[in-house]
């Protein structure tokens, strides 16, 4: 609603007298197959079969206790997946470049398929790291512990794309923290820090001008296309800040020194791409917030199965590693208070 | 053979006045109102009497070449009426009512600069470019004095043109209580606003709760529908000719408008013989209102500060300079601004760390058109109107978010600034002639010439943290075109019965190195078989070389014009109109029936799901092109005098579109696809001082979207925040627009209360409070339920302001 926020003031009035009024719009309508898949290469395909179901009668539909979601299940399809238009060995694993089939098919809610086919991983390469402390302190003679370590710093790193030409790619990056666990107060040896969004100006190319000027962010999305740099490399500028590495034992513990990033970067297929942009765009974007409100045509949800219900997608990830063992090491032992 | 005099007085002054201020008029035991249309005709000069005045009243007048003094004189001479010449009108009277200055104001009102809605118990103003309908060869024109503009109760008190306009059958609005406009089943876009012969493009304020017109500064407004003048091309749906105010050659005058949300003051006056100046300003204070309420609620918190300014004014500005009868200029500017400033700081220090945020979000977007004018008569045959002009439209928006994080080991600030702007440059310099061939037989014919420039976005962002700097231009296609129309239109009575109106424009548009051409005739055609009726036909083509892009039903300051590129053909629309008219010889009442039927040929719209194509990628991407149909029946019963006038206005009607790319390929009605629609309009003049103005709308409601099946998104886990990957609740996709809302309908009063000095308006939209469904909402109730909800805007709302006139 961020848009929104900033347009309110220009519509007090309005904004301020609006009501809802809940009522029964009489219309019937025949619920569908739905068909969701995140296929990841070297792994199974798992297709999820579901139907859709009368807004209304959400509250109604029996809740599956594990969850706390709803039962939308279908008991009587068959699903039957085709790998390169051929049927699915037993034991397949998505591969790059396999187009995946799935078609479902129930007496009650009639049939429903989509295609996808698992993108190529991106070739990646790293082409600068740099951790800088900012803080860092070390147990020292401590009576009680033998590590009390910690190190604040922000990470910059530069991940270059080498694109694949003649195609639209759509890509999605993430990280992860690895380190031992947990120290013995509980906390994560190595924190996530604070990841810049606005540092990369791709992840910011699904916004809209208007979007942009009113506020709205891409915190949380690191999908992007190739539309910039296609059939070229790019290079992502990553910046982390605010990360924090605490390393607490009674007893020196060489394995808390061993920590690092798990960046990936991986390729997705653009029913990916689209259905977390559609996320975005109803949450974040001006026409989301505007059908809110009445003041735009509605979004209906991005789909690529055939009945409008469900996202068939796939993935294929490129991963490296960032060690920072070596920088903890050296930046606590620059302490001159240890 | 009333008609047949008529025409015959019309020919013998076409042939005969040869001398400006002279007329020529041969008239036995005539009305006096169809005599009054003859010397209209010669002499440029506009009537203004009380409805009544001339009723029974008969001429006789024999005159060849002599002054219009003279003749008026004759023809009042044994009647109980006196006239008196001001500027360009003629005000007749009783002569037992002692001039009062009161006429003198109404007068005024009738060159644009004031009026009061009670100054005479009622006032008929006759124009001498106003033709009955049931004479002119056009369907679906119509001619809107600043009188009838201030006669539409409208939201907030403030008259308007274009809520005018949606009175009139055939003209759906926009959202509720805001000016869009969609006429005939077309959009909002397809709307030819013209400010004294020159585009503007952003006709509206605050979102389209106001329109651009400052209607102090309006003294009429031409709209044309069906039946478009070939002078007119560009948009497919309507043309709306607004027209400012001259000032007034007889002294120093104006008036001033005190309103809840708003003021206008509008002066004007001569200087020395020749030359009048007219000034209007025009500014909302809602920003005065707001100032003292976010102080009061800022001084509660230390650590919070929000700002909010919200400002719109407007500007116009005319002189005009007659140098001769054959000769007359003007210069004029209009300057038209809204302004948003928002934003917030907030800070928390709680000793060795804190932290500091601040962010401003400022917009400002407006029109700009200045422009020179001359119109000068070759001969009492020719005259022409030559005009050079700029008109501007920008926008420009600009975030600038501030934070600062403080630790006792230093700070850490982040800086992010975005700032775009898009603006439309048009250069343009046109001529238009009229010629009056024979008695019958009128040639109007031009030509134009525009250089245009589009920039539809440009932005620059820029982002600090620390050391780290990082700063982006990107600028879509900046279009540079131009555009060369050459048009000819005759307007042809063939005999007494019949009357023909042919035209043809010519359009060449070349921008992106790809030039477009687009050839508009139109035809349309009178007969009259009796006195009184008319029937008529018509056929229209236009074209349209630029559109609008607007992702919501607001006007937003990032709405884009952007000129036809890529592959995309120019829209254009036939239209045919069947129509019938009747009015009396009095024109106390008028019966109109039009029925249409219009084709719409490559409409761009949005694709479906345009919004997941990354914003800048090429317009082309993100649009589609397809058609539309529209067809219909437009009647309207309409008394223009009496202490009770006003119109009545019903309307049948189906609107459609087919995208290849949108809704599966199939059709799908049009958003304001509203099968009837019923619209009354009355004045009632309660006494002298007191007039009760009503407007009353009900339509079918608008067509919309409704999504009632629901499916379960996938779970993705994608990234650290999973409101990017995991949606539990998702709607399925539904035929376009095959649901209808609710039937709407409102009632808008407003008080006219005749002072002094001046007169209060006081104003109640939708008076019985019925909120009207604008959209229907997905939501939960209190108990945790999925339900449908009905979205209402707008209650009743009271409005109060008072116009002073000096």
């Amino acid at each position: 609603m961020a848009v929104l926020n900033r347009i309110l003031p220009l519509l007090p009035a309005l904004a301020l007298t609006g009501c809802y009024e809940n009522f029964s719009p009489g219309v019937q309508s025949e619920p569908v197959l739905c068909i969701n898949a995140i296929v990841t290469a070297g792994n199974p395909v798992e297709p999820e079969l579901s139907h859709t179901w009368y807004y209304t009668d959400g509250s109604n539909t029996p809740w599956q206790n594990d969850q706390n979601e709803p039962d939308h299940s279908v008991a009587d399809a068959t699903v039957r997946i085709y790998i390169d238009g051929h049927p699915m060995p037993e034991g397949y694993t998505a591969a790059e470049g396999d187009t995946i089939r799935i078609v479902a098919e129930s007496r009650t809610y009639g049939s429903a398929e989509a295609t996808v086919t698992v993108p190529h991983a991106p070739a990646i390469t790293l082409e600068g790291c740099t951790p800088r402390a900012t803080s860092y302190g070390a147990a020292g003679d401590h009576p009680d512990y033998a590590m009390m370590d910690y190190v604040m710093f922000d990470l910059n790193v530069e991940l270059r794309i080498d694109d694949h030409a003649a195609t639209a790619d759509y890509f999605r990056f993430y990280y992860e923290p690895v380190s031992y666990g947990t120290n013995e107060h509980g906390i994560e040896v190595l924190s996530r820090g604070s990841f810049n969004y606005d540092a990369e100006p791709i992840f910011s190319e699904h916004i809209g001008v208007f979007e942009s000027v009113t506020g709205s962010d891409s915190w949380g999305f690191t999908f992007f296309s190739d539309r910039q740099f296609a059939g070229d490399s790019y290079t992502l500028r990553l910046r982390l800040t605010n990360i924090s590495y605490h390393a607490i034992s009674v007893d020196y513990d060489e394995r808390l020194e061993h920590c690092g990033f798990l960046l990936t970067l991986a390729s997705v297929s653009e029913s990916y791409y689209k259905w977390c942009n559609y996320i975005w765009q109803c949450e974040n974007g001006i026409v989301g917030d505007m059908s809110n409100v009445g003041f735009a045509p509605p979004m209906p949800g991005y789909s690529n199965v055939s009945t409008g219900a469900g996202i068939v997608a796939a993935q294929t990830p490129s991963q490296y590693y960032i060690d920072l063992t070596d920088f903890i090491r050296s930046t606590l032992a620059s302490d001159d208070s240890k | 053979m009333n008609r047949v005099f008529l025409i015959a007085i019309f020919m013998c002054a076409a042939a005969l006045a040869h001398a400006r201020g002279s007329v020529t008029l041969h008239a036995v035991d005539k009305p006096a109102a169809e005599v009054f249309g003859a010397l209209m005709a010669q002499t440029g000069k506009n009537f203004v009497y009380e409805a009544g005045l001339l009723d029974g009243l008969r001429v006789s007048v024999d005159a060849d070449s002599r002054p219009l003094k003279q003749v008026l004189s004759e023809i009042f001479r044994d009647t109980d009426i006196e006239y008196k010449l001001k500027g360009r009108d003629v005000v007749l009277r009783r002569r037992q009512v002692p001039a009062s200055r009161r006429v003198i104001e109404a007068t005024r009102g009738t060159t644009g600069l004031t009026a009061s809605p009670n100054e005479l118990d009622e006032l008929v103003v006759v124009s001498r470019l106003e033709t009955p309908p049931v004479e002119s060869a056009e369907l679906g024109a119509r001619k809107l004095t600043a009188a009838d503009m201030r006669g539409v109760p409208v939201i907030m008190g403030e008259p308007d043109v274009a809520k005018a306009l949606q009175m009139q059958a055939g003209v759906a609005d926009g959202s509720e209580g805001l000016a869009g406009m969609y006429v005939h089943g077309g959009e909002a876009d397809e709307n030819l606003w013209l400010l004294d012969n020159v585009p503007i493009y952003q006709v509206n304020h605050f979102a389209g709760l106001f329109s651009a017109f400052n209607t102090e500064a309006i003294r009429y407004a031409d709209f044309f529908k069906t039946s478009i003048p070939a002078k007119y091309d560009g948009r497919l749906s309507s043309v709306a000719d607004v027209r400012t105010a001259d000032g007034s050659p007889d002294g120093f005058g104006g008036s001033a408008r005190f309103g809840l949300t708003s003021g206008a003051v509008c002066l004007g006056g001569p200087i020395g013989s020749r030359t009048t100046w007219m000034v209007a300003a025009r500014r909302s204070w809602y920003d005065l209102l707001s100032a003292p309420l976010l102080a009061i609620a800022n001084s509660s918190s230390e650590n919070e500060k929000t700002r909010f300014r919200y400002a719109f004014t407007d500007l116009n500005a005319k002189l005009t300079h007659r140098f001769s009868d054959k000769a007359k200029a003007f210069v004029s500017v209009y300057a038209g601004r809204d302004v948003l400033k928002t934003g917030s700081d907030e800070s928390d220090d709680n000793g060795s760390s804190g932290w500091c945020d601040s962010d401003r979000y400022d917009f400002s977007w407006g029109n700009l058109v200045a422009q020179a004018g001359l119109y000068y008569r070759f001969s009492h045959r020719t005259g022409a109107e030559f005009t050079a002009a700029y008109t501007r439209y920008f926008s420009t928006m600009k975030r600038d978010e501030k934070s600062t994080e403080f630790t006792q080991g230093g700070s850490r600030t982040s800086h992010i600034v975005v700032d775009t702007d898009n603006d439309i440059n048009d250069w343009i310099a046109r001529a238009d002639f009229d010629t009056r061939l024979t008695g019958t037989a009128r040639l109007r014919y031009g030509i134009k010439g525009t250089v245009h420039s589009f920039l539809p976005a440009r932005t620059y962002r820029s982002y600090d943290l620390d050391d780290t700097s990082m700063a982006t231009r990107d600028s879509t296609t900046h279009y540079r075109g131009g555009e060369a129309n050459a048009y000819a239109d005759a307007d042809w009575t063939i005999t007494p019965r019949l009357r023909v109106n042919a035209g043809l424009q010519a359009s060449l548009f070349r921008v992106d190195s790809h030039t477009r051409y687009g050839l508009a005739p139109r035809v349309s055609a009178c007969y009259r078989p009796a006195p009184g009726w008319a029937v008529k036909a018509a056929y229209t083509r236009t074209n349209q070389f630029v559109h609008q892009l607007c992702q919501s039903y607001l006007a937003l300051p990032s709405d884009q014009w952007i000129p036809i590129s890529g592959d995309f053909k120019p829209e254009s629309a036939d239209k045919v109109a069947l129509g019938a008219v009747w009015q009396p010889e009095n024109g106390a009442y008028a019966i109109t029936a039009e029925a249409y039927y219009k084709s719409m040929h490559n409409l761009i719209d949005f694709r479906d799901e345009y919004y997941l194509l990354p914003p800048l990628a090429q317009w082309d991407a993100r649009l589609t092109s397809g058609s539309g149909t529209a067809k219909g029946l437009d009647i309207t019963l309409e008394k223009k005098s009496g202490r009770l006038t006003g119109h009545i206005a019903y309307s049948l009607a189906w609107a459609d579109r087919t995208f290849p790319e949108k809704n599966g390929g199939r059709t799908y009605p049009a958003r304001n696809d509203n099968r009837h629609t019923i619209k009354i309009l009355l004045g009632w003049r309660i006494s002298s001082k007191v007039r009760l103005n009503a407007a009353w709308t009900g339509h079918s409601g608008n067509r919309y979207t409704l999504m009632t099946q629901t499916w379960q998104g996938p779970q993705t886990g994608a990234g650290d925040n999973d409101s990017f990957g995991h949606a539990s609740e998702v709607p399925l996709r539904a035929p376009l627009n095959s649901y209808r809302l609710p039937f709407y309908h409102r009632l808008d009063l407003s008080l006219d209360i005749q002072r002094r000095h001046g007169y209060w308006t006081i104003s109640l939209f939708n008076a019985y409070c019925h909120m009207n469904t604008i959209a229907v909402g997905r939501d939960e109730d209190r108990y945790g339920r999925e339900v449908f909800r009905k979205v209402k805007l707008l209650p009743i709302i009271p409005s109060i302001s008072y116009t002073w006139l000096f």
